[in-house]
């Protein structure tokens, strides 16, 4: 475990081709931001209405998980390096590809930090009577939210043209080549 | 004596070809995740609802059950003999 944690993911990740760190990016984020932390940490607690299901049940802590990781997704998009307003991010990568879905994306995870900052505090009382009662729809609110920034962040990829099964879903045989392409390109080198 | 020939017009080798979408065994929720836990991810075409409940049977997959009666409600009836204390330890 220990060789597991000693090494310099930072190096690991500078020397990753282009197209390989911004599929890690924008796959972990989106993973992230509409599987683990919408669905596995809030919704499932929500849909048990069990302090069991809480992410730090003992320490009484959970809504702090849920805020960090979703700064943790932002940070990742937006790519604030202290605090730095001109560096190259995700964010203005996405934007430059396609203006629109940028703005759309922005939108959606501010919306996503409005609607999680507005869960109750502490994350046991917000789940308790379910998701249709006060403090639930707005912790059902937040995952709704969360899902949709992860589901829009799917369309960059294609944007970015590093997503295979939605070329494929596009059903032309262009794309089918190019998959197909980078699939044995990757099998060669992996 | 008896001779036979294999030169007939119908043994001309024909060279394999892909049905269209062969590549994606799954169909539409074929995945090219190629980690450990490749075949742990909901299908990508569920709902929003259906993503929900698989969330919650993939947490009652995954998590540690206890033996019941237990000082909790949740995930409690393990037993009374088992060989692990959840579904994923021997199933994956």
């Amino acid at each position: 475990m220990i060789d597991e944690w000693s090494g310099d993911y930072r190096t690991t990740f500078l020397a990753l081709e282009e197209d390989k760190a911004l599929d890690n990016m924008t796959s972990s984020i989106t993973e992230l931001s509409r599987s683990e932390l919408a669905i596995e940490l809030m919704a499932v607690a929500l849909s048990n209405q069990d302090q069991e299901d809480e992410h730090s049940c003992f320490s009484d802590n959970t809504h702090r998980d849920i805020r960090l990781k979703l700064e943790g997704v932002a940070n990742v998009y937006n790519g604030p390096y202290n605090n730095s307003t001109d560096a190259a991010s995700l964010a203005s990568l996405i934007t430059e590809a396609k203006a629109v879905l940028g703005a759309e994306l922005n939108t959606l995870l501010s919306t996503a930090i409005i609607q999680t900052n507005n869960t109750l505090i502490p994350f046991d009382l917000a789940i308790v009577n379910g998701a249709t009662i006060t403090e639930g729809a707005k912790e059902q609110l937040a995952v709704q939210a969360l899902v949709a920034f992860g589901n829009k962040l799917l369309e960059a990829r294609v944007a970015l043209g590093i997503n295979y099964m939605f070329n494929f879903k596009l059903n032309s045989s262009l794309f089918r080549d190019q998959f197909f392409f980078h699939l044995t390109i990757k099998s060669i080198f992996q | 004596m008896f001779f036979s020939s294999c030169h007939t017009d119908e043994n001309i080798y024909v060279a394999l070809a892909a049905e269209q979408g062969e590549e994606f065994s799954g169909g539409e929720n074929t995945s090219f995740n190629f980690s450990p836990g490749a075949f742990g991810f909901a299908a990508p075409n569920l709902s929003f609802d259906e993503r929900i409940t698989f969330g919650v049977g993939n947490s009652f997959f995954n998590q540690n059950w206890v033996t019941a009666p237990a000082s909790k409600n949740a995930r409690d009836g393990l037993g009374p003999l088992f060989n692990a204390r959840n579904c994923s330890a021997c199933h994956f």
